[in-house]
């Protein structure tokens, strides 16, 4: 365990770096949600509304987008099975992919914000943000539980790609709309217990500082307990 | 240090493997050939635990193939054959960095990229190398954390001459160090110049398992004498086999050593006396067409 865990650090690392030096990732995980942040804000949504959602797909596109493709396209050019041919554990290196999802979407989340604060007039005290890192952390296990799940199934990059916009574009549109209250009462009933929605209510409130509502917090532990159980049996297996 | 035992492999109605056993020791250099869709792939993927046997069992140092834990991968190098496994975004150096960081004791970077011929090319990204200084990046991340034991999938396939030598030095020069390699190839050339011991595999069989000169004399070809003759009648047990071309006649025989001796004794005045014998290719082609199990192949070690 002593030994692994600066490995882990070192493998965090590199994944980070390696992360940034892929084009598209850096602009769907740090450029598009701050052009989503201004549509919005062009079309009059309330900028604490479009900056708590906004922030919640910023963390979607690193943590579930990101990963589910990362490990797809590893998988598809022979990495993982160089990584199990090496002598760092498989489990550290799929950790430090994560880790490195988790901390780049906390700071496309940090960057959305900043924008928010600097470009739109976002009112946001610093308590205020050290107040969200615990619902980040609840969105971020369900997006990278089901980010692992995602990339575990998915046989080339371009599947995964598929399957990460087939599921992340529907959540995304309801809960755009869910926003602006423009959903029939069916769709209205089932977005709260979603996890993209769940993650920019918990924002939303946070940033508002109305203090957490149980639901969408349970909510995302739910997701994320899926997510991970799942994850942990597909990757249990050789990939 | 390596040992399979009666491997077999089924993909639902293809049996790739049947029944394959060898051992290999410490030291040495064994080559697998065989003809596509032979079964060398597969069977350095169950020893190499990435492949899961049907049916017979594998041991990498002692320890069964599907088990190999971190502790007995830090002795292992592979090169794959089919995806190169390197992450595209980054350098030629980092790579090595990031793979070295694995091992307790990597081989410095500069000193692999030198030996392979990459080091004019250590900043460039893995994305913008030629398919040849890929395979060589490939090795190279094979060769970083000082391996006894080295798999290698047809390493120079692609290669230019140039490099195909470099990496045969380099390989020549590990095996002198006590390095142990399995490596499969369809070059006879490379066959000749890395191994000790062939593995000849065709549709999942072991055919052979011997030192390539044994397996050219297995092959049941004959070695040509050639020579040009003034005068005299050949010797009877020769002229029923020898075939005439003006002066010059050719011999197939099966016992040079016999044929060369009657010829010395029977007092002719040769000339141009050459000996050609069998090459490897030919007893691979021999093996391979005629499908003969050689049963008394002497493995080595």
């Amino acid at each position: 365990m002593f030994r692994t865990l600066p490995l882990l650090a070192r493998e965090t690392l590199w994944q980070a770096r390696i992360y940034l030096r892929d084009r598209a990732a850096v602009f769907f995980t740090f450029a598009f949600p701050i052009l989503v942040l201004f549509f919005w804000s062009w079309q009059g949504t309330n900028v604490l509304t479009a900056a708590a959602f906004v922030a919640a797909l910023a963390l979607a596109m690193a943590g579930y987008a990101g990963l589910a493709m990362g490990i797809a396209a590893a998988r598809e050019e022979g990495l993982l099975k160089r990584i199990r041919s090496t002598p760092l554990p498989m489990f550290a290196h799929i950790t430090a992919r994560a880790l490195a999802a988790g901390v780049l979407g906390a700071l496309a989340v940090g960057l959305t914000l900043g924008v928010g604060v600097t470009a739109l007039g976002l009112p946001l005290a610093v308590g205020k943000a050290m107040g969200l890192l615990p619902g980040l952390l609840a969105g971020f296990i369900a997006l990278g539980g089901w980010g692992l799940v995602v990339g575990s199934l998915a046989k080339t990059a371009a599947a995964a790609s598929y399957l990460a916009n087939l599921t992340l574009f529907p959540l995304f549109l309801l809960s755009a709309a869910a926003q602006r209250g423009m959903l029939p009462d069916w769709a209205a009933a089932i977005t709260p217990w979603l996890p993209l929605q769940s993650l920019s209510i918990l924002i939303q409130q946070t940033l508002a500082g109305e203090g957490w509502s149980l639901l969408p917090l349970l909510t995302l532990l739910v997701w994320g307990g899926l997510g991970l159980v799942l994850a942990a049996w597909r990757l249990s297996r050789p990939l | 240090m390596v040992e399979a035992a009666s491997l077999e492999k089924r993909y639902g109605s293809v049996h790739a493997l049947r029944g394959v056993s060898f051992r290999l020791e410490p030291g040495e250099r064994a080559v697998v050939l065989g003809p596509n869709g032979s079964g060398k792939t597969t069977t350095l993927e169950i020893l190499g635990g990435f492949l899961q046997p049907s049916s017979g069992r594998a041991w990498v140092f002692g320890v069964e193939s599907t088990r190999l834990s971190p502790r007995e991968r830090r002795y292992m190098g592979f090169v794959f054959q089919d995806k190169p496994g390197l992450y595209p975004e980054l350098s030629v150096r980092e790579t090595l960095e990031l793979f070295g960081g694995y091992y307790p004791s990597p081989i410095p970077p500069v000193q692999l990229l030198e030996g392979l011929g990459l080091a004019e090319r250590q900043n460039r990204r893995v994305r913008h190398l030629s398919g040849g200084e890929r395979r060589r990046l490939e090795l190279a991340v094979a060769l970083v954390g000082r391996p006894r034991l080295v798999f290698l999938d047809e390493p120079t396939t692609g290669l230019d001459p140039e490099a195909r030598q470099r990496i045969w030095g380099l390989l020549a020069g590990l095996a002198q160090n006590g390095m142990t390699f399995i490596l499969t190839t369809h070059s006879l050339e490379e066959a000749e110049r890395l191994g000790q011991r062939v593995l000849l595999l065709k549709d999942g069989e072991l055919l052979f398992d011997g030192p390539p000169q044994t397996m050219i004399a297995r092959s049941g070809l004959p070695h040509r004498i050639s020579f040009r003759k003034f005068g005299e009648h050949l010797p009877p047990s020769l002229a029923s086999r020898a075939v005439a071309d003006g002066e010059r006649f050719t011999l197939n025989s099966l016992r040079p050593e016999e044929d060369l001796l009657a010829l010395r004794e029977s007092g002719l005045d040769l000339a141009d006396l050459q000996v050609r014998s069998p090459t490897l290719e030919e007893a691979y082609l021999a093996l391979v067409r005629g499908g003969v199990r050689v049963q008394d192949a002497t493995p080595a070690g």
